[in-house]
């Protein structure tokens, strides 16, 4: 257990609880961000705000978890899901 | 295409586990939506007052019924709903408010008595195909199987094209279906895949879309959208004053010939009998029933009293997001369509019914092989698999045999009826890890099937004395085809059932 819990640098043969557990909510968590952002800065009125993120969200969150899943070890995928989601949350609340 | 092959091993993997949960709820839901299907004609089947034919639509008298109906519902004067007989219903409903719905007869304009009658079992599939009858968790969890569809809709696409050359023939008769069906349906499975995820699960956390639209002003959806998108045919008050109101076939006839395109569904009613009184006659274009479905009515406002034209609503001054929910909902719900686009969906849905277990299959299989190895010879998925996908049929059927069997007027019939549907399914799961092999289950299952079907109908004729050959001599035409479609399925489970034996294909089920 000890081996795993620190080996996050080490390649492996399966997916793992972490890494299963970041694609599935990292995927959830970009994706709502992303159409958040989408919300945010899309001109026109309430229904072209909002409609398409709620249309094109369960589609994000699958390309976000399948870009998740390609990564080889347990912190490049904590990575791929940490950076984008502090970027695109500064986005979001800092403007 | 070149990948690492660590990972195709995360990408088989994946598929596979986010199917074997998916497999279970979207296996219920496709089961029961493809029931659902007919629900329009389950509706009449199931309610013994509305065995009625459909004259033609043209003689309707429309004053006669509506003035039944509004004296029916005591006179009231606003929001007041008329839906008209179409293809799928034989008879008028009206309703005001939140009211009960009550039906009129079309022939002799009486009221029909429909107290008794609440659409106990097409209302029960519904639930079972939303949420499998679980309310809002069942929904949540039938909203992110839905998506886990998609995820293996692209995962597996994604699969098929990396081993498109390297995949040679050896591979099993699961796998190949499996593939071939999946491929077929690509876009059915996307269709619902993606309409399902939407109303199961993102309407209900929509909320931080408007609240990052709104920069935290406001955090409910529909507040939103809807004044944005749909467009309210009436916006008035009443004026207080009285008036003497055009007749309805007037009115009707004036709204035909004022907006020919327009296939009237529905008449509402808004001020009646005051100077501000405001008709509305709403339905789907002829020309464009796509983008008209359901949320996107087409709509002709008139003036009750002197029958100007207030108001039309058509394609071109509504606005796109409604045009675009439109066609996006009406490949789900096809609530205008005939009975020939509900057959080719239920073909579609028993399709992908089969592909989704034959996907379980390949695992099974895998999984059956190494227990051998290891000298085990039970496992339990198996035995779940054989009671939800074929334990499910004979207890659907057995709520239909008890829907007619049980008295009208018994107490708490419904938990009698719901209650059996589930003490059934429980009793095909033990029979199914009580035999060995689950081909003796499916054989039981569809004898049972084949008696529960075939006492049905003959149990709906005594009750209704409507028997099929009734139906057939007075040409009501959806009560005649729904026992004739319950008829064919139970004797071909029947025959399936007696046969079964000599089917050399179901050899390969044997020892699951």
């Amino acid at each position: 257990m000890e081996k795993k819990l620190f080996n996050i640098n080490g390649q492996k043969s399966k997916i793992g609880f972490t890494h299963g557990f970041t694609c599935i909510v990292g995927g959830i968590i970009l994706a709502y961000l992303t159409m958040m952002l989408f919300s945010k800065f899309m001109p026109g009125d309430y229904g072209v705000k909002i409609v398409p993120s709620i249309i094109l969200t369960p589609i994000l969150i699958c390309v976000f978890g399948l870009w998740l899943l390609f990564s080889k070890t347990i912190f490049q995928s904590l990575l791929k899901f940490i950076i984008p989601s502090i970027i695109l949350f500064i986005i979001i609340k800092g403007f | 295409m070149q990948v690492q092959n660590i990972y195709l091993k995360y990408l088989k993997e994946s598929h596979l586990y986010l199917g074997l949960f998916a497999i279970l709820f979207f296996y219920i839901s496709t089961f029961f939506g493809t029931i659902t299907v007919l629900k329009p004609y389950l509706n009449s089947w199931e309610s013994p007052s509305k065995h009625i034919t459909l004259i033609d639509k043209e003689k309707i008298d429309l004053d006669s019924s509506i003035n039944a109906g509004l004296n029916q519902l005591g006179n009231p004067t606003n929001k007041i709903k008329i839906t008209l007989p179409s293809s799928l219903k034989t008879s008028i409903s009206m309703k005001f408010g939140h009211s009960e719905k009550i039906y009129i007869d079309p022939n002799t304009n009486k009221i029909l008595d429909s107290s008794k009658e609440e659409n106990l079992l097409s209302d029960f599939f519904n639930q079972m195909h939303i949420s499998v009858n679980m309310s809002r968790p069942g929904q949540i969890l039938m909203g992110l199987a839905s998506i886990s569809i998609i995820f293996l809709t692209i995962s597996g696409i994604y699969l098929w094209l990396l081993n498109r050359k390297k995949r040679s023939k050896e591979k099993s008769f699961w796998f190949r279906w499996h593939k071939d069906i999946s491929l077929i349906m690509l876009p059915y499975i996307i269709v619902f895949a993606l309409s399902g995820a939407v109303l199961g699960v993102m309407l209900l956390a929509s909320s931080p879309f408007a609240y990052s639209a709104t920069d935290g002003k406001e955090t409910i959806m529909g507040k939103l959208v809807r004044p944005a998108v749909f467009t309210r045919a009436v916006k008035i008050r009443a004026s207080g004053e009285k008036a003497q109101m055009l007749e309805f076939s007037k009115l009707h006839e004036k709204a035909k010939s004022n907006y020919s395109n327009l296939h009237i569904k529905e008449i509402s009613l808004y001020n009646w009998k005051d100077k501000n009184s405001r008709i509305v006659f709403s339905g789907y274009l002829k020309d464009n029933s796509i983008l008209t479905a359901r949320v996107n009515r087409a709509h002709l406002v008139l003036n009750g009293e002197t029958g100007e034209i207030v108001r039309k609503i058509g394609l071109e001054n509504t606005h796109g997001g409604a045009q675009f929910l439109s066609a996006f909902y009406f490949f789900h719900f096809i609530t205008d369509e005939g009975a020939i686009f509900r057959a080719i969906y239920v073909i579609l849905g028993i399709a992908f019914a089969i592909s989704l277990v034959f996907g379980a299959f390949i695992w099974i299989e895998r999984k059956l092989s190494k227990l051998k190895e290891q000298k085990k010879f039970f496992h339990i998925i198996p035995k779940i698999t054989t009671a939800f996908t074929i334990g499910i049929i004979p207890a659907t059927t057995f709520s239909l045999f008890l829907y007619w069997a049980l008295d009208f007027n018994m107490d708490n019939r419904n938990t009698w009826i719901i209650g059996g549907f589930y003490t059934m399914w429980s009793f095909t799961f033990l029979y199914s890890v009580y035999k060995k092999d689950a081909l003796d289950a499916t054989k039981l299952f569809m004898y049972l099937n084949a008696i529960f079907l075939i006492l049905a109908v003959l149990l709906h004729g005594n009750a209704t004395n409507m028997y099929i050959w009734n139906s057939f001599s007075n040409s009501i035409w959806d009560i005649f085809a729904m026992d004739l479609f319950f008829l064919i399925c139970g004797v071909l489970s029947f025959l399936f059932a007696k046969n079964m034996d000599r089917l050399n294909f179901l050899n390969r089920f044997r020892g699951y």
